[in-house]
């Protein structure tokens, strides 16, 4: 007789079965939870309204979610970048917070009476996404340069580098770029600086729009460009990459600067998005959220946007489910981290195949078994 | 933790109703005033955020208030937070911390009938109507502390200062201890570490020995979780240590002279009740005097140990203490 | 004893002295991470680990006033959180590094929930039964060493033996051998007979009891309460240790030593008022890391080939 569940030397890898995987991970998760919320005496399905009817069915959680989402699908991406190529990069929370101060410093200097003056916004923004990216780039690419020439670890490396970075931002802002008074942060940016906002009625601004154009690039560099392609030969098989003519650390070092440089991004879409002045602990964890959705969406540059969205309206739905249903913030880091290590588990699901003859036969089917399809 | 005297901020709220009646948006008679709470830390934190939430919690336990909190808020949440609240119709919102400076400060134009007030200084000159700063007298408390800490001091050689972030407000409070320990005990060292953190107790225990270790015999913080860790570094080191925020003594009930405790829970409550008078004046930073905001304690000892303060050490504290208050020692001018 | 003498002499028994205390936890973190790096894992949840032992310490501890039962359950604690990362490292074969940060984030919620349900908001007095430092006759009383070396507590001498246990075990034993097999050539283990699984959970359930006990370490020797944020990064700061230590025990200790060394200059050298800005002294420990593991001083020879490379058994 056939056994209901066999063995796949492969996981399946169709998007019906990630889709579900995914969802049975996030409703173990949500299930859980609940019984979290009954011990605080909160109702789990008022909070669960409040996780999901906010960020996706209000104009203004919609706008805030938008305002998370670009962030992270930034440093989903340069994560792609980076990984896919071999470099198992996880200093955004670093590059996050050099492109924020590189930008912020390039917005203080268009001030009135400052060393540049005003310029038009049309001229600004290029040149503060060169700093940005550049300036992140750099900072990345130093790593890059270690690995590919030194050997260097890079995980433990980059892992250590976002303390210096927050250093480098603390110093900043309490030293050389302080606002005159008492607080460590810098003046407000001018307002000519700032990322339009693009939804009447809520902060959404357009740091979405080049979250999603830097989508696009990522997803031709990655499937349709040569240089792509070596990349990923180098992350799949380094000595195959050697023996095939590629100078492996050279694409390396641009992996890491095309990461660092997209962490960049990300500070500087926050910083003229939505914070607009730069202040110690803008990162907030940013960079390594980051990663976690790049690995949500299998780290496919075409799932990013899509996910961040999801997860950024997630965090705004936990803050509103908080605010609403006075839970204390442990219980909504549980539900998350539980939610992605279920996801990460319920992966191992999509190595079993259902043999679905066994349902001719009366087995009942279930939720997770659909999975494996 | 530490019970917050309301006593103390009678005075205040008097003063609070002589400034400007701007008409505001009333809380009516059946409505009850709703209160939030923005926290950067959590509610059990045994400082700052939870003192800020007893109060909050007192706050509860009477009529007429209706009250909500939000821990853990990191900046990129911060504006969300706040405008979340706002929209709900909650007609104070309280942003703990100098972190909420900026955003609630953006976000008050847009909701002018409800109220916003921040724990910190005064960010600029000119703010809107609805929003209040607070000056709580940082800088009268820690000369406060050096100077009672110099007098309490047995070898009189040094007394030591443990701060958190590396922020110009800590580096102006290690400052004033310093400067109101060697004006009040001339010739004696005060030595002063910031941590550069606010929650790493080890560091703080660690900051401790080496100012004990370095003559200091007597301990005052300003640093939260870290400084926790400065306290057990001082019953380590057995030499007197002063408590900081909260009343601290069961941390260190053998060594713990006193606490300068902070009344942010009567802070709270004094706001609140501002709001639901339609007598709170925004616009402006509030300035309680140094002797409402910091108040003196030691568990169940009274105000302090008397067996690591002697009653004359202790007259002489409360006589600088006055001078603060009555700003006959002007400490702010001592920082410029 | 002259005034500046005295000063220098103050000043240097009180940075070592605060060097080794503040090693002492990371130091016995990083021997059980380096068991796990040597396996193949690469095991980034102890920092969320050493905060489940710190809680379960301080628990055990406020509740039945033992102290060596605190650390045995803290290490029990860290066992049992470890089951959950193994299994998400070697039978998932999750990337090791995302499962081992938001484990992380996971551990941080389920400790401060318990904390807040057994003793949030309540008024108790938070002293705890705590290990003392030892005062040893005659060598506790030379000069500069003595205060120094010689007035720890009893946790930093176990450390110290268990970093030469560790050494033994991980180059003299056979199980030493398999654990670093599976970690250098999986393949080749495997062939060898070696089950590469089973030295994997291994290799990170020694890790987890190691960062439990750092947790009763930290709460039990040092600062003797709990809050959400006592463990601040040196979990993060284990694995900085594991790789300028060479995944090796001995050079481990001295790693820690080191680290601890910087951690606490940048305390000491406040007694000076220095104007150095502090942002440089604080980013010191983790370029001096960055630094060490660059491979600037050579190293790349011996990192566990397979580190962080899942191994599936044909």
């Amino acid at each position: 007789m056939a056994k209901l569940f066999e063995r796949r030397l492969t996981p399946s890898d169709s998007p019906i079965a990630i889709f579900a995987t995914t969802a049975a991970a996030f409703l173990t998760a949500m299930l859980v939870t609940a019984f979290l919320f009954l011990s605080y005496g909160a109702s789990p399905f008022q909070a669960y309204f409040a996780l999901f009817h906010e960020p996706f069915g209000t104009l203004r959680g919609f706008g805030y979610s938008l305002v998370r989402t670009s962030p992270l699908a930034l440093i989903a991406l340069g994560t792609i970048v980076s990984w896919r190529s071999g470099f198992s990069y996880l200093g955004f929370e670093g590059c996050f917070v050099i492109g924020a101060s590189a930008t912020a410093w390039l917005a203080l200097l268009t001030a009135p009476g400052a060393r540049i003056g005003p310029i038009p916004f049309f001229l600004f923004l290029p040149l503060a996404i060169f700093v940005g990216f550049v300036a992140a780039g750099l900072w990345a690419g130093l790593v890059g340069f270690v690995r590919a020439r030194l050997g260097g670890n890079e995980v433990l490396i980059s892992l250590m580098s976002n303390y210096v970075a927050i250093f480098i931002l603390q110093y900043l802002v309490s030293g050389p770029m302080r606002a005159p008074g008492s607080l460590p942060e810098t003046r407000i940016l001018p307002r000519a600086t700032w990322l339009p906002f693009i939804l009447p009625g809520t902060r959404a601004h357009a740091g979405i729009l080049i979250a999603i154009a830097a989508a696009a690039l990522v997803w031709m560099l990655l499937e349709k460009m040569p240089l792509g392609y070596e990349l990923i030969v180098t992350g799949f098989n380094a000595a195959a990459a050697r023996y095939a003519g590629i100078d492996v650390g050279r694409r390396i070092m641009l992996a890491a600067f095309f990461a660092g440089g997209l962490g960049g991004l990300a500070g500087m879409v926050e910083e003229l998005g939505s914070q607009h002045r730069l202040m110690d602990g803008i990162n907030g964890g940013v960079g390594f959220v980051g990663i976690v959705v790049a690995l949500l969406a299998r780290l496919n540059p075409v799932a990013v946007i899509p996910t961040a969205l999801l997860y950024g309206g997630m965090s705004v739905g936990a803050d509103a489910m908080q605010r609403r249903a006075s839970i204390p913030s442990s219980i909504t880091f549980i539900l998350q981290s539980l939610a992605v290590l279920l996801v990460l588990a319920f992966d191992a699901l999509r190595y079993y195949k259902i043999n679905f003859s066994v349902f001719s036969r009366g087995a009942p089917p279930t939720a997770t078994e659909e999975a494996s399809k | 933790m530490g019970r917050i005297s309301r006593r103390a901020f009678h005075g205040t709220l008097a003063s609070a109703l002589a400034w400007s009646a701007i008409p505001k948006a009333w809380a009516g008679p059946n409505r009850p005033t709703r209160v939030a709470l923005l926290l950067s830390g959590v509610i059990t934190d045994g400082g700052w955020s939870q003192l800020a939430y007893n109060g909050l919690k007192e706050l509860k336990a009477r009529n007429g208030f209706q009250i909500a909190y939000a821990e853990n808020i990191s900046i990129a949440q911060m504006d969300q937070v706040a405008r979340g609240y706002s929209d709900d119709g909650f007609d104070l919102v309280i942003g703990h911390g100098v972190e909420f400076s900026s955003t609630l400060l953006e976000v008050a134009p847009d909701y002018p009938g409800q109220h916003f007030f921040v724990t910190t200084f005064l960010p600029q000159p000119e703010v809107p109507r609805n929003i209040m700063y607070v000056n709580m007298g940082y800088f009268g408390a820690a000369y406060g502390a050096g100077a009672l800490a110099a007098l309490i001091s047995d070898k009189k050689r040094a007394v030591g200062f443990i701060g958190g972030d590396d922020d110009p407000n800590q580096n102006r409070i290690k400052k004033s201890f310093i400067a109101g320990a060697q004006q009040t005990v001339p010739g004696i060292r005060a030595l002063a570490i910031i941590t550069g953190d606010y929650d790493n107790a080890s560091k703080g225990r660690e900051a401790a020995s080496i100012l004990i270790g370095n003559g200091a015999d007597v301990i005052w913080h300003a640093a939260d979780v870290t400084g926790l860790g400065a306290i057990q570094g001082a019953v380590a080191g057995n030499v007197k240590v002063l408590g900081c925020y909260s009343d601290q003594t069961d941390l260190a009930p053998n060594n713990m002279a006193t606490s300068f405790l902070m009344n942010l829970g009567g802070m709270v409550i004094s706001i609140s009740q501002e709001v639901a008078t339609g007598t709170f004046a925004g616009g402006s930073e509030w300035r309680p005097p140094v002797n409402e905001m910091w108040l003196q304690k030691c568990g169940k000892n009274g105000d302090y140990n008397s067996r690591l303060v002697t009653a004359e050490e202790w007259s002489a504290f409360q006589k600088v203490w006055g001078d603060i208050a009555s700003h006959k020692i002007d400490v702010e001018a001592l920082l410029k | 004893m002259n005034g500046p003498q005295f000063a220098m002499t103050a000043f240097v028994v009180t940075w070592l002295t605060a060097s080794l205390r503040l090693a002492g936890p990371v130091l016995l973190a990083a021997l059980g991470e380096t068991f796990a790096e040597q396996s193949g894992v690469l095991n980034i949840g102890i920092e969320g680990t050493i905060l489940l032992g710190a809680l379960t310490s301080f628990l055990v501890s406020f509740y039945t006033g033992m102290i060596w039962p605190s650390l045995l359950a803290a290490l029990l604690v860290g066992i049992a959180a470890n089951m959950i990362l193994a299994w998400m490292y070697v039978t998932v074969r999750a990337s090791q590094v995302v499962a081992g940060l938001v484990f992380n984030v996971l551990a941080l919620g389920v400790a401060s929930a318990v904390y807040r349900k057994a003793l949030g908001n309540s008024a108790v007095p938070e002293s705890i039964a705590m290990f003392q430092p030892l005062h040893i006759p005659f060598l506790g009383n030379l000069p500069v060493i003595g205060p120094v070396l010689f007035g720890q507590t009893i946790l930093f001498y176990l450390t110290i033996a268990l970093a030469f246990v560790a050494h033994f075990v991980l180059f003299r034993t056979n199980f030493g051998l398999a654990l670093r097999a599976s970690g250098e050539n999986p393949a080749a283990a495997d062939s060898a007979g070696i089950s590469v699984y089973r030295m994997r959970y291994a290799g990170t359930l020694i890790s987890g009891a190691a960062a439990g006990m750092a947790g009763g370490y930290l709460v039990l020797a040092q600062v003797g309460l709990f809050r959400e944020s006592i463990v601040s990064g040196q979990g993060f700061i284990a694995l900085g240790i594991v790789i300028f230590g060479r995944w090796n025990p001995l050079k481990a200790t001295v790693a820690a030593m080191v680290f601890g060394a910087c951690d606490a200059l940048q305390l000491s050298l406040q007694i000076f008022g220095t104007h150095v800005p502090p942002q440089l002294l604080l980013a010191l420990p983790y370029i001096v890391t960055i630094l060490a593991i660059s491979g600037l001083f050579g190293g790349k020879a011996v990192q566990p080939a397979a580190l962080m490379a899942p191994y599936i058994k044909d």
